[in-house]
């Protein structure tokens, strides 16, 4: 940059002097012409110390300059032994060394510029000018560097012909052209590094020389590693922080998810998680919801079904208990049962026993009184054991064997039963009275008759000394179902003994014949059939009125629980 | 057949509370082999029994009911339960210090049982076999009528 200015000027300097001919044609001119030409260039640009115009002699015709007059007899031959004449023969400018003049106190060089014939190709004329160089100076002023570097330009023998401060000029410092890039010994002496450009004005070769001390070239490096280093360590900073927002963006989300499924491990599947983005952490959301929704759904179907199933193993737990407790119930009504049995059943076994003993005596005694009185009482208590044991499976049957359920008018029924028992109510001359208008009853028709037949049997034993026994066969109303009675004008029974009449082997006259087990027969023949069987007697020798009832739709229950619920009705005690 | 003397020098009086009348024969038989004077008076249920020992209703009259030095109790009987007329009977000063035998078919451990709890004074189980009954019969003869001592007269 430097270089180009210089030599810009002094070029623009060299056309401005061919111009005067080519251009203004000053060979041709007359000399006041050629003065004022010459003085308007001078004192336009005040670049010229002198220009003079020589012929091919070397003989001066003008010559102005731009701080003296010059008169005709001024004019001189020009025969310098430097360079200026060369043009005459080369054709080429000629640009001389820089010289300081000590009249002006200035650098100047000299340029020689010839003239060309056009015609005759011959040089002419030659312009010799002297430049004001002065203007580098302040060129070289505007360069310079305010961090104490320096420019400055030498001539072929390290001559500074131009440099900011004159006195570097005027002290005639050579100095060493250094190879361009190197660090070197400045102008001023301390370490630097220098810059050089070559400059060349025809035959001479300057050299610009910018000079930097190294600390501040260094510092300039320095900072500038600096400042590189900085950007370079913020650029980093920036793109690490970029990287880490990058990456909490997908990171977090991805962390909330794990959270979220753990919750999920945990049971909590009642959270969903807010979907806030479109991308793919905004599908893996919603398919973690859904998947917790689907997973809520399906533990809450599976959480019913334990319920149910719960609900339902409870439900067996209990009947199962309940069906416990009855089979326990059941085993002691019959183990009572059985203690009831077999203790009645050894009563006539005592009897028999007993008797067959005196017998056996009176046999070897020869005794015969007692004889057939104590035959006939073991005779008795062997039938006793028969009728029992017989009216025991009978019972047991009951409930068992059954018959289907069958449909007849009850006036019926009662005239078969008391047929039956005729034998009996002859013998103690009973009157039966059937009332008229009986319904019809269902179920187990001879078990029902048999039922008929105990009680008729009953009422016929305990007619006491009723001279005029009479056994009314009925049915009364009551609430919403019928009543059957079996009424007889006997001994009635007191009502301490109401219940007790039906109790297995129970007789309230010990001297009555059969078992005992007539009424609970029958009460048990009832139960199965629905229905209940009780008396009703105002007290002793005011006659009693058995009663049952007959569900109208009944079914013939199974044995079994009837059964033994009418045992345990029966065996009142041990 | 055994000789033995009343310590007291009166008939002993037996009250038989027996509702099998077979079993009843069979016992007052035996009795009456006995050289030692006794009587037998036999109800056939409890409501007879206790009307006999309270002396009300048909034995209102003492003459009828005569106090007896023993009970002969069967448990199983009409209208009043054997260990009901057993319990009255403790329960009532002046009869509680009748001795009162269980004579029974049952050998019911809880028949037992319940029959001391009201404090019966002896619980005998009626023998299956002749030979035994006789020899029991004859045992209660001796011990109540000839052992045991009565706290009155």
């Amino acid at each position: 940059m430097v270089e180009s200015e210089i030599s810009n000027f002094i070029l623009t300097r060299e056309n401005e002097l061919n111009n005067l001919d080519v251009v203004s044609g000053i060979s041709l001119l007359d000399q006041t012409d050629q003065h004022a030409l010459l003085s308007t260039l001078m004192l336009r640009e005040r670049d010229y110390q002198e220009i003079a115009l020589v012929d091919s002699r070397g003989h001066e015709q003008i010559r102005i300059s731009l701080t003296s007059v010059i008169l005709a007899k001024d004019l001189k031959i020009r025969n310098e032994k430097d360079g200026v004449l060369l043009p005459l023969r080369s054709g080429q400018t000629y640009f001389s060394p820089v010289r300081f003049d000590p009249t002006i106190r200035e650098p100047l060089i000299t340029i020689a510029v010839p003239l060309t014939n056009r015609r005759s190709g011959q040089v002419a004329y030659l312009l010799i000018a002297d430049l004001r160089v002065k203007r580098t100076w302040d060129l070289l002023g505007t360069l310079n560097q305010p961090d104490a570097g320096e420019v400055y330009v030498v001539d072929q023998e390290g001559r500074v012909i131009a440099h900011a401060n004159p006195a570097v000029v005027l002290s005639n410092q050579i100095v060493p052209i250094p190879p361009s890039g190197s660090r070197a010994t400045g102008l001023s002496g301390s370490e630097v590094l220098s810059v050089t450009r070559g400059l060349r004005l025809g035959d001479q070769e300057l050299t610009i020389i910018v000079e930097q001390p190294v600390a501040v070239a260094l510092e300039l490096a320095t900072s500038t590693l600096w400042t590189s280093l900085l950007i370079g360590a913020a650029a980093i900073a920036i793109s690490v922080l970029l990287v880490i927002l990058a990456i909490r963006q997908i990171v977090k989300p991805v962390e909330d998810l794990a959270v979220y499924a753990r919750s999920i491990m945990n049971g909590q599947l009642s959270q969903q998680i807010p979907v806030t983005r479109r991308d793919e952490i905004g599908d893996l959301e919603n398919a973690f919801n859904l998947m917790a929704e689907q997973l809520s759904r399906i533990i809450q179907s599976l959480e019913l079904r334990v319920a149910e199933r719960s609900f339902e193993l409870e439900q067996t737990g209990r009947k199962i208990e309940a069906l416990l407790a009855e089979l326990e119930e059941k085993n002691e009504e019959l183990e009572q049962f059985i203690i009831t049995v077999s203790h009645d059943l050894k009563s006539p076994l005592v009897t028999i026993s007993g008797f067959l003993g005196y017998l056996r005596q009176e046999a070897l005694n020869e005794n015969n009184s007692r004889m057939l009185e104590d035959i006939a009482r073991i005779s008795a208590a062997a039938e006793k054991m028969h009728l029992m044991l017989e009216e025991l499976l009978d019972l047991s049957r009951i409930g068992r064997k059954t018959t289907p359920p069958q449909e007849l008018p009850f006036e019926e029924l009662a005239q078969e039963a008391a047929k039956m028992v005729s034998g009996r109510l002859h013998e103690r001359g009973v009157e039966v009275e059937i009332a008229p208008g009986l319904p019809v009853v269902r179920g187990d028709l001879p078990r029902l008759r048999e039922a008929l037949e105990n009680l008729l049997d009953n009422a016929v034993k305990y007619m006491g000394d009723q001279p005029l026994p009479l056994i009314r066969i009925g049915v009364r109303e009551q609430g919403d179902e019928p009543v059957f009675i079996v009424q007889d004008n006997g001994m009635g029974i007191e009502a301490a003994y109401h219940d007790r009449i039906f109790d297995l082997f129970e007789q309230l006259d010990p001297a009555a014949e059969g078992s005992g087990m007539g009424l609970a027969i029958a009460r048990r023949i009832i139960e199965m059939h629905g229905g209940r069987l009780w008396v009703e007697s105002p007290g002793a020798g005011k006659g009693s009125t058995f009663c049952f009832t007959l569900p109208r739709q009944e079914e013939i229950e199974t044995k079994g629980d009837h059964e033994r619920r009418a045992i345990s009705h029966s065996v009142g005690r041990g | 057949m055994k000789r033995r003397e009343t310590m007291r020098g009166e008939p002993f009086l037996i009250l038989l509370v027996e509702d099998n009348l077979d079993h009843t024969e069979l016992i007052v038989r035996s009795f009456q082999g006995y050289r030692v004077a006794n009587r037998i008076n036999h109800v056939t249920d409890g409501e007879a029994a206790l009307d006999y020992l309270f002396r009300r209703g048909a034995y209102e009259d003492p003459g009828l009911s005569p106090r007896p030095h023993v009970i002969l109790l069967d448990l199983r009987l009409p209208k009043v339960d054997g260990l009901e007329v057993l319990r009255q009977i403790k329960e009532t000063k002046t009869l509680k210090r009748i001795p009162v035998v269980i004579l029974t078919t049952s050998n019911a451990e809880s028949d037992v049982a319940r029959a001391y709890d009201y404090h019966a004074n002896s619980y005998v189980v009626k023998p299956l076999d002749f030979a035994n009954f006789v020899r029991l019969m004859d045992d209660l003869g001796f011990y109540w009528l000839g052992w045991n001592r009565n706290p009155w007269t």
